[in-house]
This record gives structure tokens, sequence and C-alpha cells, in this order.
């Protein structure tokens, strides 16, 4: 089995709490080219569905931590992303004031025809000020002996 | 853009999403880095990304994300992305020439909260899937 520290597994930890800006919103929804009114227009949003600016489900790609819980994972060089769960719910307004939690909920090894590769599945929550979930991403990123080849 | 009402009882299993170019370069994926606040040198710095044995820099895999919920909003602007699953096959780099696609793959009638499920991807110009996945998607319902 692959080397890890084995109690970090589970444990939550508390990343940050990150206050939200109409600025960054728009510089997220300009960054992919967003062009719905309740994403870019303040005045348009209003008439819309959500009733004001919301920020694009995406958004809590904004939000990081200077340092990410390690399970000091004993193999290969660099991680990359393997894939992705992302669930919302409330929307991000202006204003809000983002608490972003995480836990490494496994850790597993695998063979495939590259190699042995190892997975660290990361679960991420993000909550506003009002203690409403606002999203729920689990990320697995996979780490190989050699470096950046993909299956 | 001006609304594209798309309702519950206008789609179909089989229907495609309106598909979306992706054409990722140096400017646009630092512009999302940026915005995001990534300090990873990987995404903006060739011969750092050289030097972990990749070929040059990469997209960050979020921004496929943003790109694929993009094209359901811009598809339904009254849709509401309720879950967003992929695997990443492969890289997304720059000068790629990507686009965007999904199909309509389930139909779920739940009274105020009827979804659809789909399939979405991006593809290159060869029909590789770099990204590939499913989104659960909240329709607004006529009348």
């Amino acid at each position: 089995m692959v080397e890890f520290d084995q109690s970090i597994l589970g444990k939550e930890f508390v990343l940050g709490t990150f206050q939200v800006t109409e600025d960054m919103m728009r510089a997220f929804a300009q960054a992919v080219g967003e062009t719905c009114p309740q994403y870019i227009d303040p005045e348009a949003a209003q008439h819309t569905p959500s009733g004001g600016l919301v920020a694009p489900p995406i958004f809590y790609d904004v939000f990081r931590a200077d340092q990410l819980p390690d399970p000091k994972v004993k193999f290969g060089k660099v991680g990359f992303n393997a894939g992705q769960r992302c669930e919302f719910y409330t929307p991000i307004r202006p204003g809000d004031t983002i608490t972003m939690k995480t836990r490494i909920t496994d850790v597993y090894e695998k063979t495939g025809r590259t190699g042995k590769m190892v997975f660290i599945v990361r679960e991420t929550s993000y909550e506003n000020q009002l203690g409403e979930k606002v999203a729920v991403v689990e990320q697995s990123q996979v780490r190989r002996e050699s470096g950046a080849s993909r299956d | 853009m001006d609304g594209n009402a798309v309702y519950f009882e206008d789609v179909d299993i089989g229907d495609e999403i309106t598909p979306l170019p992706m054409n990722p370069t140096h400017e646009t994926i630092a512009a999302y880095v940026k915005a995001c606040g990534i300090t990873e040198k990987r995404f903006t710095d060739e011969a750092y990304a050289r030097s972990l044995g990749m070929d040059g820099i990469i997209a960050p895999g979020n921004m496929g994300l943003a790109y694929l919920s993009r094209m359901l909003n811009d598809w339904a602007q009254g849709a509401v992305l309720r879950k967003l699953e992929v695997r990443f096959r492969g890289f997304v780099k720059p000068g790629d020439r990507l686009t965007c696609k999904g199909l309509i793959v389930e139909k779920h009638a739940r009274g105020s909260a009827n979804s659809i499920e789909c399939d979405v991807f991006i593809e290159n110009e060869h029909g590789d899937r770099p990204v590939a996945g499913s989104a659960t998607v909240l329709l607004p319902t006529r009348g």
C-alpha cells in the first residue's frame, strides 16, 4: 500500500473565509466570456429568476487556500486533477462571506496501463454567512511515478 | 445576450445542447488564472511547465468546467446547474480548437424541480475529449 499520513483522513480543516465583491464576480465572468445578464449586468439581473447579480457556478474556484492539508503521499512528483464532482446550491451574491472547509476522504492506489497511480480525494464545501450551503466539490487528484502523462 | 427561454416541456431525450466553441490562448488562460488568484506557475510559465515534464502550459481543469457551465446557460438562460461531474482525460492547451457539447440523456419531472441529465464534454478537432462527464440541470416549467 502507498505510504501516507493516515491520521489526516476525514479530518475537517477550515481553509479560509472570503469576502465576495462585485469586482471579483465580474473578473471571473469576463475571463470565461459569460454573456448571461444574471452574471454580468447588475441592472438586468434584477429581471432574471435570480433577482439580482449572482456568480457563475464555477466561481468557487476563486477561493483558494494558502496551504491544503497534505496527506504526505510518498509517491510521484506532481499531482494532476483527475476528475471532479461539483454540486451547486444557494448562488453566491456580491457581499457574501464564504467559508471554505475541506477534508481528505480517500487515498488509494490503482495500476493502469501507464503504471501505478495514487489518487487523493478531497471534499471541499463552501458555505455563506447565513450558513447556507453554496457548493460542494469532490476533487480527485492523481499522482504518477513519471510526471505528466494522462491515459 | 437576450434570454433564450428553454422550458422543461420543450426538450426531449436526444436533444443537443447548443455547442460552445472554446479556443484557449495564453491570454485567456492568463485571464482565468488571474481572476481566480491561481499562483501555480504551471498554467502561465512555459519553462516551469516543461520542468514538470509537460509539453508546455495547460489550462486549469476548472476553466473547462466554467465553459461547460457557460454552454448550458447560453443554451437556456433560466437553467440552473445543480451538478457537474467530469473526468479529465487529457490536457487543454493554448491553441487547441475545442467545442463544448452536450446531449440530453434523461428527463425527470419532479413537480417544481424538473431536471434533465446531460452528457457533456469538451471535444477537439480530432474527436478526442479531454474533459467528459455529466450535468444535472433544473429547467423552468411553462405556465
